[in-house]
């Protein structure tokens, strides 16, 4: 992916394996490193799928979302 | 797994008494042990015969060799007398499965295991076989069936031993309250048809089986068994084959060649055995007999290599018979 | 800009080192740099004046770089070792899964009262939809329902916990679900179709641009399809290829992978007020730690994770998971602890797999090999779930003028995939490597020749030489398919490619006794690579003391945290802070003990064990009776990890691999006699383990371009190969003669300036390495795994030959 301008603020419940193992929505700059190869799930299921039955994705998981949740400050 | 009650007998007559409704006869208990923990089976009871003394032992008669029900493949396979004068026996039950499933799988299980297809294997698939009305093989994943006789259920026969005793012409012995009966290994298994689909054998609900008899061998004979797998270790058959032959000098005066993942029955090549029959074994008859021998072949979608794949293991094998050839790196086991 | 290998943007690092306290004064060292025996020198590094001394290359050192027994071996072989399926608690209960038999449904109902009914059953749980203060406004979206919609067989329904295994087993059975069922599909190329069912419904409906507009990495759906995510690299890739002099096509096929380790998942899951003790079989305490916090609200501090042994996770065990939070809330619920492990079959099933790959791969090349341009479109199927992009190796592992990729992730109702040992680089080194290979022959240059003018890494080129000089490589015929009989030899090669990732979450402490015994503790977990041993290597060659002797405290979240194991990182990331707690345990330690001789610590060291005085102050002292003069029990002291010294370096790991194959042209079978891999690791800690990791990569790679395959029933969408008899793993007749040839490498980057092995290790490159020694074998190119007898039956029947064809 080469354009990743816009910040991303996905939903505190997405997690993702990454090669650090696995990444919080608490780390500031979340920087999914190789992404196409990341898998995803959803903290609220504990699975692909998030509490509204779409996958989880770094590029779903965001604002406007029906169960889309903000990080806490 | 379900419960059961677990009958441990310690003779013939103390089985046959037990083996009553839904009992099932559990020797090694690698293949009834299998189907239970997938749910296949559900027996209320399982006779153990595992410590009947009699039924153990490899024992040499006037008229050929006796097998106990309870000689295990381990034993089979290690035997010299049946390394050097029933070979296609020493090799199939020495290369089945693994070093510790030979150590506890016993001959009468392995002629009596139920086939391998996956479908029949998993408890989520109610199939022909099992009593239900469809087989999920014909057009779905088929790539390890039948390419022969594959009008029922395709499913193939999976014991290499069944290849290897149909080869040799051996009989099984059935033993019931009523007394003991004989049956050739080519007649005890039943191509499935659509009255009976869920037969495999002509074993009696009240007949276990005791014994194996294995005809003397004529002088020349020479024998091999070969499968191969899509690996080398631990692997059903994808092509596989049992050859006798009676050789006098350079001639083949006689030869069975019988085929085990080919059919859902050990597969007695007639044809196939008929070319080598007055001739000298070369590569070029043992070729033309593997050919031969899959005239009539009814492939599925996805077995079609199979055909291609058969004549070379029986060619090799007849070669490997014959003494003309190493046994083969590209067979398993 | 995300590449494939972007350290620099690495989130962990950057906020580690903003959040460290102050700037730390530093120093300029000397440090080893480069493969002894090629490319060594010493290089300056500015290194933190709070670090220890520069560690010498492996030959100087007495027990780092030493091939060293496993530290547990013993344990694991005598039975000792307890793992998570071996925890056995007080009135402890046995949990057990219903999972769905349908592969694509909406559950109407699961009455649960008969299981609930059952003599034994303490707690049935039903996984409900969560939804919180979430709406959901769409009126298009599907139906919603109390239960999640099943999206593949084997999906987890409900849950019971009973007194025995056995009564969890009938209980579930009882378990009544009814379905809706929906069309399915369960082949990527299926499910590419326009008029495919859907798994998901279509982009209009999604959920995610309901609000408006999809993420900020937008990528697009259509169907099945989700993708393409499209990277591009150097200049235009369609003057790529005006400028290439030849140009290499291929389509490639691999095969969905699942993870298959020997302990299956599972946990054991404590719930008692005011603590949640958690045994689980993962590769991060951390993250199952965060997880189970998360997900019921607790602090931290209640709740304990452990892991002292684990039997192999691959990728595929990291946080709570669905086993973990089940089986805490059937704990919470019947008051009890519950173990719940799951079977083969839901092993198969549903906590991941190695997504399948259809790759075109096209490159451009100059005739002296300069490549001008790589393009590589790929599609595969995660199952339910994302994550099958495989373009990390031509992303790369060569320079080239110009890059396009795009990678799909296509949905299919098939359980969704999890990282797996060196995700995507297999799938992606299989198609690259043989495209390579093939354009070496195009154009009449040797495979490691091209190799030398396409790859830059210094450390590979030492690598190519070795396999140049090696036997097996010198008995190669450069001529294809130009044995006679049907059995024909050929050797190939082909490189393995990944990267150094560090993670900052790695700490330990390290305690000295006042009875000389020495004590190493972190939360870190031994996924089955030997940490353990490593660790205690490190404290040994601080001290002067035999590994064995050395206690090894992991895999419990009440020690210092540990990085989760997960590419590649542990090693790297955990030592240097190890050595550093080593290190300022000791000073403690002589501070500690310098005034009962008349000096100070600055005057003491350690040397082979003994306790020395500089300047003659006293005479040696063995270790272990200089501690007896601690005024306390134990002095300690605890380190994190700091970051790598010179963070401009571009660090790849890797190697070669060279495979012989005897094919058999008749019945389709590959033999594999030999097998040589040439591999860095940066500096081999324990080259025992790290042989034994390639030896593990190698036979993974090979049973997986071999053998390995899920086979999903088109017609009912169930696996019919759910255990390890159908599913065919490489067994011991099926695995060469390995030989690993370690190419040590210095990097200074740390204080032990260790790297990492797990996924560069075998995998990636043996698939390809078969490939390209099939081609050499038979003069066929074999585009399609896994390589069974049908499969090169069919790429050999092609052509004419030998009464093959098909």
């Amino acid at each position: 992916m080469s354009e990743t301008a816009t910040k991303i603020i996905p939903c505190q419940c997405l997690r993702t394996k990454n090669p650090y193992g696995t990444t919080p929505a608490s780390y500031e700059d979340w920087h999914p490193t190789m992404h196409t190869t990341s898998t995803y799930w959803c903290i609220n299921t504990m699975s692909f799928a998030g509490p509204d039955d779409h996958f989880a994705h770094l590029s779903r998981c965001v604002q406007g979302r029906a169960c889309y949740q903000a990080p806490e400050e | 797994m379900n419960k059961f009650i677990f009958s441990d007998c310690t003779s013939v007559d103390a089985a046959l008494s037990q083996m009553t409704g839904e009992a099932v006869v559990k020797a090694g208990g690698v293949d009834v042990l299998d189907r239970m923990k997938n749910g296949v089976i559900e027996p209320a009871k399982l006779v153990n015969i595992t410590n009947i003394p009699s039924l153990r032992g490899i024992h040499e008669t006037e008229t050929g060799v006796r097998l106990g029900a309870l000689v295990t493949l381990a034993e089979l396979g290690d035997h010299p007398l049946l390394q050097s004068q029933y070979t296609v026996l020493a090799d199939a039950a020495g290369h089945a499965a693994t070093p510790q499933i030979r150590n506890a799988a016993t001959l009468g299980g392995n002629l009596m295991q139920k086939v391998h297809c996956w479908y029949y294997r998993s408890a989520d698939f109610a199939c022909l076989r099992k009593g239900h009305d469809m087989c999920f093989a014909y057009d779905g994943l088929n790539q390890y069936h039948a390419i022969f006789d594959t009008n029922v259920c395709p499913s193939v026969a999976p014991s290499s031993t069944a290849v290897a005793l149909s080869a040799l012409n051996a009989s099984v012995e059935l033993t019931s309250a009523k007394g003991k009966r004989l049956v050739p290994v080519r007649e005890f298994y039943i191509k499935p048809d659509d009255k009976h689909p869920t037969m495999e054998t002509v074993i009696a609900p009240d007949e276990l089986l005791t014994a194996v008899l294995i005809p003397k061998p004529a002088a020349g004979t020479r024998s091999a068994y070969q499968k191969y797998g899509e690996k080398s270790s631990y692997d059903w058959a994808i092509a596989d084959a049992g050859v006798v032959l009676e050789m006098q000098g350079d001639v083949c005066r006689k030869a069975a060649i019988v085929l085990g993942a080919a059919s859902p029955t050990p597969r007695l090549a007639v044809d196939a055995a008929a070319l080598l029959v007055g001739k000298p074994i070369t590569e070029e008859t043992a070729r033309a007999a593997g050919l031969a021998a899959m005239q009539g072949a009814t492939p599925l979608s996805m077995n079609g290599y199979k055909v291609q794949l058969f004549p070379v293991a029986i060619y090799r094998t007849i070669l490997l018979a014959a003494g003309k050839m190493d046994r083969d790196p590209s067979a398993a086991g | 800009m995300a590449t494939h290998l972007d350290t620099a943007l690495d989130p962990l690092v950057q906020a580690a080192a903003a959040a460290a306290p102050a700037k730390p004064e530093k120093h300029t060292v000397m440090m080893p740099i480069g493969v002894p025996g090629y490319t060594l020198r010493t290089e300056a590094r500015e290194v933190p004046v709070s670090e220890p001394p520069v560690l010498a290359v492996n030959s100087e050192l007495e027990f780092i770089g030493k091939p060293t027994e496993r530290w547990d071996a013993h344990y694991k072989v005598s039975g000792q070792a307890k793992y998570t399926a071996d925890i056995q608690l007080p009135g402890m209960l046995y949990g057990r899964f219903l999972n769905a038999s349908v592969p694509h449904a909406k559950v109407l109902s699961v009455d649960v009262s008969a299981a609930e009914k059952y003599p034994g059953v303490k707690s049935v749980l039903v996984i409900e939809r969560v939804l919180g203060n979430a709406e959901l406004r769409d009126p298009k979206l599907e139906t919603p329902s109390r239960y999640p919609i099943v999206r593949y067989a084997g999906q987890p329904i409900a849950a019971v916990a009973a007194t025995s295994a056995h009564i969890a087993d009938e209980a579930v059975k009882l378990i009544m679900v009814t379905y809706e069922e929906m069309p399915f599909v369960t082949d990527q190329l299926s499910a590419r179709k326009t008029d495919s069912p859907q798994v998901y419904p279509g982009a209009a409906d999604q959920a995610g641009s309901a609000g408006g507009g999809g993420g900020p990495h937008g990528v697009p759906q259509t169907g099945n399809v989700h993708g393409p995510s499209i990277n591009k690299k150097g200049g235009d890739i369609e003057q790529g290829f005006k400028d290439a002099d030849v140009i290499v096509e291929g389509r490639y096929v691999t095969q969905v992978q699942t993870h298959s380790a020997l302990e299956t998942h599972g946990v054991v899951a404590d719930w008692k007020p005011g603590m949640l003790t958690v045994w689980a079989s993962t590769q991060g305490t951390g993250s199952v730690r965060e997880e189970f916090a998360q997900y019921f609200k607790l602090p931290k501090t209640q709740v304990r994770v452990i892991t002292e042994y684990m039997g192999g996770g691959f990728g595929a065990k990291f946080g709570a998971g669905n086993p973990g939070v089940v089986a805490a809330q059937l704990s919470q619920k019947a008051g009890a602890p519950v173990r719940l492990m799951l079977d083969r079959k839901e092993e198969h099933l549903s906590v991941g797999n190695r997504p399948d790959a259809d790759q075109i791969i096209r490159i451009g090349a100059k005739k002296d090999g300069t490549l001008t341009a790589i393009q590589l479109e790929s599609f595969g199927t995660a199952g339910c779930g994302t994550g099958a992009g495989c373009a990390g190796p031509a992303t790369n592992m060569y320079k080239y003028a110009a890059l396009h990729t795009a990678e799909n992730d296509v949905f299919t109702n098939g359980g969704p995939a999890a990282a797996f040992r060196a995700p995507g680089h297999p799938q992606g080194a299989f198609a690259l490597e043989q495209a390579i290979d093939e354009l070496a022959i195009k154009l009449a240059i040797e495979p490691l020749d091209l190799r030398d003018r396409i790859d830059e890494n210094s450390v590979r080129r030492v690598e190519r030489q070795v396999v140049r000089e090696s036997a097996l490589w010198k008995s190669r015929n450069p001529v294809a398919g130009a044995d006679s009989g049907p059995v024909k030899r050929g050797v190939g090669m082909a490189q393995s490619v990944w990267y150094r990732f560090i993670s900052m979450n790695s700490s330990a402490e390290v305690l000295v006794h006042r009875d000389g015994s020495l004590e190493v503790r972190s939360a870190v977990q031994d996924l089955g690579t030997g940490i353990k041993t490593v660790l205690a290597q490190i404290l040994a060659e601080e001290y002067g003391v035999p590994p064995a002797k050395i206690a090894v405290r992991i895999g419990d979240t009440n020690y210092p945290v540990g990085p989760d194991s997960g590419g590649s990182v542990t090693t790297a990331s955990l030592t240097p802070a190890v050595r550093d707690a080593a290190w300022q345990a000791k000073k403690k330690f002589l501070a500690e003990i310098a005034p009962a001789y008349g000096t100070t610590a600055d005057d003491l060291q350690i040397v082979k064990g003994e306790v020395r005085s500089k300047s003659g102050k006293m005479q040696p002292v063995s270790f272990q009776r200089a501690a007896g003069k601690m005024k306390v029990d134990s002095v300690s002291a605890q380190a994190r990890r700091i970051p790598d010294y010179d963070r401009s370096k571009y660090e790849t790991y890797g190697g070669v691999s060279v495979v012989e194959v005897n094919v058999d042209t008749e019945t389709g079978r590959i033999l594999i006699p030999r097998v040589l891999a040439v591999h860095d690791c940066g500096r081999p800690m324990n080259p025992t383990q790290v042989i034994s990791q390639i030896n593990g990569g190698t036979i993974q790679g090979i049973s997986y371009t071999l053998y390995e395959q899920r086979h999903l029933d088109p017609n009912t969408g169930l696996m019919v190969n759910p255990n390890l008899e159908q599913y065919k793993i490489a067994g011991s007749r099926d695995i060469p003669e390995l030989q690993v040839h370690l190419v040590e490498s210095y990097i200074g980057q740390s204080s032990t300036d260790a790297s990492g092995i797990g996924e560069a290790a075998g995998i990636v490159a043996v698939g390809a390495a078969i490939g390209n020694a099939f081609f050499n074998a038979t003069g066929y190119r074999m585009r399609r795994m896994p390589m069974v007898p049908s499969e090169v039956l069919a790429a050999l029947g092609k052509v004419p030959q030998g009464g093959l064809k098909a």
